[in-house]
């Protein structure tokens, strides 16, 4: 807290202002956060919590082309929960699952992955955090397509440096049938349907044994049918494997799957409800 | 092969028409190189190989002392026959002694008719001479021999100042070690060209017998060596001269390099040349590829952000990147390697015809020469300038940050 409190008092220059969305109203961060209301504290006395985060904002930009992608965002989310992040396009969601990831840092607070802290930890340790606790999901799959299905599976395991060739293949086999894959295992992402890209790159986070996987609107590709099929798959594999998910989506219809869900908006914990 | 190294392979060819662009720069900039090379090392042999097999030999044995101090007293160090015989001895005895002459230098006038003209002679064995005559043409007649002691030959420039043709009798006159003045009587039976415009111009090949009778001293200057191949000379040196020492002779060495001026300034010009040829070839294939690579590079950056997204770290990236130059680059090279060779076999095939260079008499046929040290290091050059074109786009890609490039993408 003492670091965190050090931080603010920087970030609390005068110097540093920051806009409101409509960009009309400047105004310090620390009234902002007063300003805004509802500050949400959500889970907060949770001990089995696996992330963290307190009083976080994200700005992007300086002076008068800044704007406030996540203002004030403090929770706190268990061991095992299959949560959705919900809110319409621009309300932070992408932003919040970065910052719990370890791909942008926060412009304010404090983010704690596994009671390690993220807004300190360097580049390299970063790098590691995100190869051995988080898997990541995003929107298009984002496959190498120019490796197989089981390569693209194996490649990030490569990395590890703690795991052998044999215990690779032996985790992306295991993990490429529980995804439904493993006869397609030696197919090139470009002759697999969307759905089914979609289960390889969630075939991928999982390869490593994460802490947790970050899906950043998973089904926001796929049509209706293969979307549900691929949240299903989620659901299940968190149900089996005890692995926290945490997916983003604009679909209400899609929350119904969910532990709890979180709803933002103008970057804000709008909701929360388990 | 690791998953790394092919995930490496698969992306050299993953825009084929961009990598074979990239290819073809690589390996035309390689076998440039070796062509380049080639030509120059063919032009720098055909030189060497000409000093050699026309005036020098490879190696030149003296009495000590004499590379110093001959041109203040020739007479002190000249080799008394005995002497030269035991040392020919000794040098024939060599397995890597091909052929051993003696010589003797001298000066004089040439008289013909009412004209006087002044010459260098060398007074030859004409059995030997030749042997160490390979790159010599002869022009008109025919070359000495031991059946015709009083036959000489002259260089083409000689013969033009005293306006003769083989058959002609000349008198040859020098001033003998007492002081006195001698004359002999010879007959022109040849006629040659060496190569050397200086050298033809003055030079008149005597037979020793003949040298002996006008100089009226049969001592011998030098004796003059062969070996069996060009790049043996060091090891053939060494050996002679470790057993010289070991007899304790009296004797001093001087192989083809120390005597080839003209060859020495020629390759100290070309080989600068060379040098420069070789960073502009690599400095165009750096900037050839380097847009290449750039591109290629760019074009995957969503793709870049989102490996380090799941946790490769940046030095596995610029890892990933360099191992993709380096066997974009070891590919072009090996390409490049394999058409240059090919290229300068055909070209030797047929052969280029050159004009004479600067100070000689002669055009001459030349090739390209495949020099293993020289396709190295065109090689090395290649893949070299196609690892450095590769570092500014991988600085590049490393640098940009993760969450905007995937929110872009």
């Amino acid at each position: 807290m003492r670091k965190l409190n050090s931080v603010r008092d920087r970030r609390c220059s005068p110097k540093l202002i920051c806009y409101t969305d409509n960009g009309a109203v400047p105004t310090l961060v620390h009234s902002l956060r007063t300003l805004s209301g509802h500050h949400s504290v959500v889970g907060l006395q949770r001990d089995d919590s696996i992330i963290r985060l307190e009083d976080v904002y994200r700005t992007f930009g300086t002076n008068s082309g800044a704007c406030t992608a996540l203002r004030a965002i403090t929770l706190a989310i268990p061991k095992g929960n299959l949560l959705a992040v919900v809110g319409p396009s621009g309300s932070g969601k992408t932003s919040l699952l970065n910052i719990i990831g370890g791909i942008d840092k926060p412009s304010w607070g404090s983010v704690r992955i596994e009671n390690q802290d993220l807004v300190t930890m360097g580049e390299a340790k970063l790098a590691d955090l995100r190869l051995r606790r988080i898997g990541f999901v995003f929107q298009d799959a984002r496959l190498i397509p120019v490796l197989t299905v089981a390569e693209n599976v194996e490649f990030p395991l490569l990395f590890r440096s703690e795991m052998s060739s044999i215990e690779r293949k032996r985790r992306v086999s295991r993990v490429l049938e529980s995804v439904g894959l493993y006869d397609k295992h030696e197919r090139r992402p470009e002759t697999l349907s969307g759905g089914e890209r979609q289960r390889v790159a969630l075939a991928r986070a999982l390869a490593g044994d994460p802490a947790f996987v970050l899906a950043d609107e998973p089904t926001a590709n796929l049509d209706q049918e293969n979307g549900v099929a691929v949240l299903e798959l989620m659901r299940s594999l968190n149900r089996e494997r005890g692995v926290t998910i945490i997916y983003s989506t604009h679909d209400p219809q899609l929350m119904a799957i969910a532990d709890g869900v979180l709803k933002l908006r103008d970057g804000q914990i709008e909701e929360h409800a388990a | 092969m690791s998953l790394f190294v092919k995930l490496a392979l698969r992306n050299v060819f993953r825009n084929r028409l961009r990598t074979y662009i990239a290819l073809l720069a690589i390996a035309a900039g390689c076998a440039a190189l070796i062509l380049n090379g080639g030509i120059v090392f063919n032009i720098f042999r055909e030189l060497r190989e000409d000093a050699i097999h026309s005036r020098l030999g490879h190696l030149q044995i003296y009495r000590r002392g004499y590379s110093d101090a001959h041109l203040k007293d020739p007479e002190q160090f000249l080799m008394e026959p005995q002497e030269a015989q035991h040392i020919l001895g000794i040098v024939r005895a060599s397995r890597g002694v091909l052929r051993a002459t003696s010589r003797r230098e001298f000066s004089g006038l040439i008289l013909k008719g009412n004209r006087y003209v002044p010459f260098l002679g060398v007074g030859v064995e004409p059995d030997q001479d030749a042997e160490f005559s390979g790159h010599t043409t002869l022009r008109a007649g025919s070359a000495m021999s031991t059946s015709n002691p009083d036959g000489v030959m002259a260089g083409l420039g000689l013969a033009q100042k005293l306006d003769s043709k083989p058959g002609d009798e000349l008198t040859l006159m020098t001033i003998t070690e007492s002081g006195t003045l001698n004359v002999v009587h010879v007959r022109l039976q040849g006629i040659f060209e060496g190569g050397l415009k200086e050298y033809d111009d003055w030079t008149l090949k005597v037979p020793l017998g003949a040298a002996e009778q006008l100089l009226l001293d049969n001592r011998i200057e030098q004796i003059v060596l062969l070996v069996r191949r060009t790049e043996d000379v060091p090891v053939v040196r060494a050996e002679l001269e470790s057993v010289f020492q070991r007899e304790s002779s009296n004797v001093e060495m001087r192989s083809w390099d120390q005597l080839a001026v003209f060859h020495n300034q020629v390759v100290g010009l070309f080989g600068r040349e060379l040098s420069i040829i070789r960073l502009i070839i690599g400095t165009i294939v750096l900037l050839g590829i380097g847009n290449v690579i750039g591109m290629s590079i760019m074009e995957r950056n969503l793709e870049l952000a989102t490996l380090r997204a799941l946790g490769l770290r940046a030095r596995v990236i610029v890892a990933l990147l360099m191992m993709e130059s380096l066997l974009t680059g070891l590919i072009g090279a090996a390409i490049g390697a394999a058409l240059g060779i090919a290229v300068a076999r055909v070209v030797s095939a047929i052969g280029i015809p050159y004009p004479s260079p600067p100070g000689s008499t002669r055009p001459f046929l030349g090739g390209v020469d495949v020099i293993p040290n020289i396709v190295a290091a065109a090689f090395l050059i290649s893949v070299l300038a196609t690892l450095a074109a590769a570092v500014f786009p991988i600085r590049k890609a490393i640098r940009i940050p993760i969450a905007p490039t995937l929110r872009r993408g």
